[in-house]
């Protein structure tokens, strides 16, 4: 079964992949909150340069960013299609009973442009190591331990829950075919989310015991290896930097 | 006293009432390899939770001469080391080294003996190659390997196995059979594949429905098939003739 894997080119190498994850995570967020206010068109289509710049250095496949993309793709085209015809105010065209209102379109195409532009930055951000190292720089970032042990068990135990949603699929379609066994399949739709939820809960259950088996005492110790260098440091102060010029930019618009 | 682990009248019912264990004793004696054998919903693996406190029921059970007790729950953890049935229970860090060097770094081991640990624990199991690697992307056979590797970097007193060779092919089975014939740590198998642990054990304690029904050398019980047949098991393919 295909599951997205965002660290899936993390073997790369890109000056994003040489950063440190600390560093990295920190600034490009800060880049990304940047993008996010931005209040302004010029100032949105400058974050989104910024953002393909980035995702362009990082040298993670085109075709992979669209893969994942594209939901963020149809979203914007669904505001891009929804504002204009309910923003009211100065109408540009009528069709019909319906207008396309200047500002519903105005609006809709600068949300737009800064969705676009803070999902690409994800991609550099998460995309250019490992996610457990990155999940390493966010606890050395001080974002709290409960926050970052949920990160790290869902994305350890999405597979096995795809694989059991999987197998049970399998025996469902197995147990019958054709129109029957579609209809069966969703009146046991119900009973097979019940059966899900009951595995997982029994499965926490073990995996909480097996934690306590190895010593587990409510503190998760992991080690790491982050060393600053100064091109750290460099890249750090170009991309901060990038993001409160564009901060202090919005800020004054 | 050479007895590493002392079981007396251990009964434990689950919650929901389920008597799972009933009045078990059990002593062990250093170095011993033993088979726990019997059907499924023996107890087998109730037994196996109670070693290091997971579980606990009326009786008395000590490991390594401390008493398996809320006070001393840590150190009884430190000498055994429990392996489940399911890897991915057991695996639940994001990478094979953060696994492996979860127990250690508990104990509060320094960096350098944990990743000496580690890397020790691997080679022998031969799964060092995928230090760097997710569990999830290695094969079953692997990954049960790996758990095997999770306990042995805790350096413990006791290996405790639960079904260590269900699920796995021929040639996987063999070696995890191989792996544990060499260790020289007293042991627990709890499996209903009884040619492994004929393999395996010198002696081995048939259990069913919570009781121990028998308890003697492996080739003693394992060759009983009126025995074996009354509590639901098989002789094993080497046995039969
Ligand atoms: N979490 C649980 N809650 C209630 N009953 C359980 C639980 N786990 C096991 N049991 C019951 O306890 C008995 C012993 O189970 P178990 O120790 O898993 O047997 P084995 O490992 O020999 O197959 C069985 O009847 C089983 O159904
Ligand atoms: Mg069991």
């Amino acid at each position: 079964m295909h599951l997205p894997e965002i660290d899936k080119y993390a073997h790369l190498d890109s000056p994003l992949h040489r950063w440190d994850g600390r560093v990295k995570v920190a600034c490009i967020a800060a880049l990304l909150l940047a993008v996010v206010l931005a209040p302004t068109y010029p100032l949105a289509l400058a974050g989104l340069a910024l953002a393909v710049a980035m995702v362009a250095l990082s040298r993670i496949p085109a075709t992979f960013i669209f893969l994942h993309v594209r939901w963020v793709l149809l979203f914007c085209l669904f505001l891009l299609v929804v504002l204009p015809l309910t923003g009211g105010g100065e109408l540009l065209w009528r069709l019909g009973p319906a207008g396309v209102s200047r500002a519903g379109l105005s609006k809709a195409g600068l949300i737009s442009l800064r969705a676009l532009a803070a999902v690409l930055l994800i991609f550099p951000m998460m995309g250019t190591a490992r996610f457990h190292v990155t999940l390493k720089a966010l606890r050395r970032l001080r974002v709290p331990s409960v926050v970052v042990q949920i990160l790290a068990f869902s994305y350890r135990y999405i597979f096995v829950l795809f694989d059991e949603l999987h197998r049970m699929l399998s025996a469902a379609r197995a147990r019958g075919h054709g129109r029957a066994r579609r209809l069966r399949m969703f009146r046991n739709v119900g009973s097979m989310l019940g059966m899900l939820l009951v595995r997982s809960l029994n499965r926490t259950t073990r995996v909480y015991q097996a934690m306590l088996s190895r010593g587990f005492r409510g503190e998760m110790k992991t080690l790491d290896d982050f060393h600053l260098r100064p091109t750290d440091l460099v890249k750090g102060v170009l991309v901060a930097g990038a993001a409160v010029l564009l901060f202090t930019a919005g800020a004054l618009a | 006293m050479s007895e590493i682990i002392f079981i007396e009248n251990l009964s434990y019912t689950y919650p929901d009432g389920t008597e799972a264990l009933r009045e078990v004793s059990l002593a062990v004696a250093e170095g011993e390899r033993i088979g726990l054998v019997g059907p499924n919903g023996a107890g087998k693996s109730t037994l196996l939770l109670h070693l290091n406190g997971l579980l606990q029921g009326e009786g008395r059970i000590e490991v390594c001469g401390i008493s398996v007790t809320d006070g001393r729950l840590d150190e009884v953890r430190l000498k055994v080391g429990l392996v489940f049935q399911d890897p991915d229970d057991q695996l639940f860090m994001p990478t094979v080294f953060d696994d492996v060097a979860f127990g250690p770094l508990n104990m509060d081991l320094a960096r350098p003996e944990v990743e000496r640990r580690v890397e020790q624990a691997l080679s022998e199991v031969d799964m060092l190659y995928a230090v760097e690697r997710c569990s999830h992307h290695l094969s079953f056979g692997e990954r049960k390997r790996v758990c095997v590797a999770t306990v042995l970097s805790m350096s413990p007193q006791v290996l405790a196995l639960d079904e260590p060779t269900t699920n796995l092919d021929p040639r996987h089975r063999r070696q995890i059979i191989e792996l544990l014939r060499q260790f020289e740590l007293t042991t627990l198998v709890a499996s209903h594949d009884l040619d492994a642990v004929l393999d395996l054990c010198d002696r081995v304690v048939l259990l069913d429905a919570g009781e121990v029904v028998a308890d003697g050398p492996a080739d003693g019980i394992l060759t009983d098939r009126a025995l074996l047949e009354a509590h639901s098991l098989e002789l094993p393919l080497s046995r039969q003739s």
